[in-house]
């Protein structure tokens, strides 16, 4: 056993703007909390940056365009950091065409070694530049220990 | 506002999974169904692989699993996501301009990470502390490379009154007028004077335990973490989108021999609603004294 449980959030460049927002909540199918998230409930504490969620994953988002990684990361990771989320291996496809009708272009899908984790991958970013994956996973048929929510 | 270092000691995953998602929020959503793995460049991956594997307590899966062209190793955390950490030439660290990532640990979980940033001679710290609820800790910390986390919990005290600070000494009934609210922070309560008494009302929210504060100007206390606002009397106040949930605790309130206000902290007492008993008349005394 890990002793962590899940990474559960990150803060992001990204303009905090009414197009990124609305990219986040039309491609990505996440939703966002408050420009000036003192009404989200997701943090106990005060947070007065702009917090969205996809699916599981909570980004806080900072409007500083000079720190963004360079363009010369195409897929990121090597360099930065690159977020990644999963569909099941039947809807994969699926969120490829979804994609490409919302204009998104992407690298991939890429296949994965058969003996890893991940069954395949395509990349791309966000308005805000910042390198996001969508895979499968291979390992989806292992149990995974949920992420208790209490409010539910 | 968190009065203890560590959190209680438990075993339960964090409150919320730490972020407040819904399964209804997010269920069947396409392109992203759940989060799957966090992909970070690392100068030195033998370096930093032992890092996340001893400091934050990651297991490591294995060397080279995935697609990345470049050298990189893959762990794991218990609800199955990963991190992948790549071998780059070099690196982009956004400074300081709030680029993070957040581990979500349990408290237990959090009590050894904390004994063990300690023992390796890490400085424990969380630059956000005051903006913390009752019940939320975090520690910063930087990986080898620069990257900046922030490892949190939330312990089961999260949902539980904050603790008192014993008998509190108020002063006499005859320094408060009726209408006066006077903040004693030490005891985290307010004290409030009204026509038929004095109420002593916790300055925990009812929502989720921020520390409600007083704005004179509007008569009325509010939360700083999600506005819930509460009248006078510590009611609930009732206006569409309060997210007040029942009206704030009151602390038992008596006289001493020499007329003073006595606030027991340590005994809450929770409430649906207010009606005049709540109130504590001083003595007829000090009543009259007053008047």
């Amino acid at each position: 056993m890990a002793e962590v449980e899940s990474i559960s959030h990150s803060g992001m460049v990204a303009p905090d703007s009414r197009s990124v927002h609305d990219w986040y909540e039309d491609v990505m199918g996440g939703h966002w909390a408050e420009t000036v998230s003192r009404n989200y409930e997701g943090t106990r504490g005060a947070n007065a940056h702009s917090c969205g969620m996809i699916a599981d994953y909570l980004f806080v988002t900072f409007p500083r365009e000079r720190d963004m990684p360079g363009p010369q990361m195409l897929k990121g990771g090597e360099e930065s950091y690159r977020h990644a989320w999963a569909v099941s291996r039947e809807r994969f496809e699926e969120s490829l065409k979804w994609l490409e009708e919302h204009g998104v272009e992407f690298e991939g899908p890429v296949n994965h070694p058969e003996h890893g984790p991940l069954g395949q991958s395509i990349y791309f970013r966000d308005p805000g530049g910042n390198f996001f994956e969508v895979c499968w996973r291979r390992d989806e048929s292992r149990e995974f220990n949920p992420v208790i929510l209490a409010s539910v | 506002m968190h009065l203890q270092d560590l959190p209680n000691a438990s075993d339960d995953a964090t409150f919320f999974g730490g972020h407040g998602s819904r399964p209804e929020d997010w269920g069947a959503h396409i392109p992203a169904e759940r989060f799957s793995h966090l992909a970070l460049g690392v100068t030195n991956l033998d370096r930093s692989e032992e890092w996340y594997r001893d400091v934050i307590g990651l297991d490591v899966v294995g060397r080279n699993l995935t697609a990345e062209p470049l050298p990189h190793s893959v762990l794991q955390m218990n609800t199955g996501q990963l991190m992948i950490l790549v071998q780059g030439r070099e690196i982009h660290i956004p400074g300081r301009s709030g680029v993070h990532h957040g581990f979500m640990l349990t408290p237990n979980q959090y009590r050894r990470a904390h004994d063990r940033l300690k023992e390796l001679g890490y400085d424990i710290g969380d630059e956000r502390q005051q903006y913390r609820a009752h019940g939320e800790y975090s520690i910063d910390i930087e990986d080898p490379d620069g990257h900046r986390y922030q490892l949190q919990t939330y312990g089961p005290e999260a949902n539980l009154p904050m603790p008192g600070a014993g008998i509190v000494d108020c002063g006499t009934p005859d320094t408060y007028r009726v209408g006066d609210v006077r903040a004693f922070k030490d005891g985290n309560f307010f004290l409030v004077r009204h026509h038929e008494g004095f109420l002593a009302l916790s300055r925990w929210c009812r929502h989720m335990n921020g520390t409600v504060i007083y704005q004179k100007a509007h008569w009325h206390f509010v939360c700083p973490f999600h506005d819930a606002t509460y009248d006078r009397r510590g009611v609930d106040a009732p206006f569409m989108g309060n997210r007040a949930q029942g009206p704030l605790h009151l602390h038992p309130i008596t006289f001493g021999p020499e007329g003073h206000i006595r606030v027991d902290t340590d005994t809450i007492i929770p409430r649906d609603g207010y009606d005049a008993s709540q109130a504590a008349q001083p003595p007829a005394a000090e009543l009259a004294a007053a008047r």
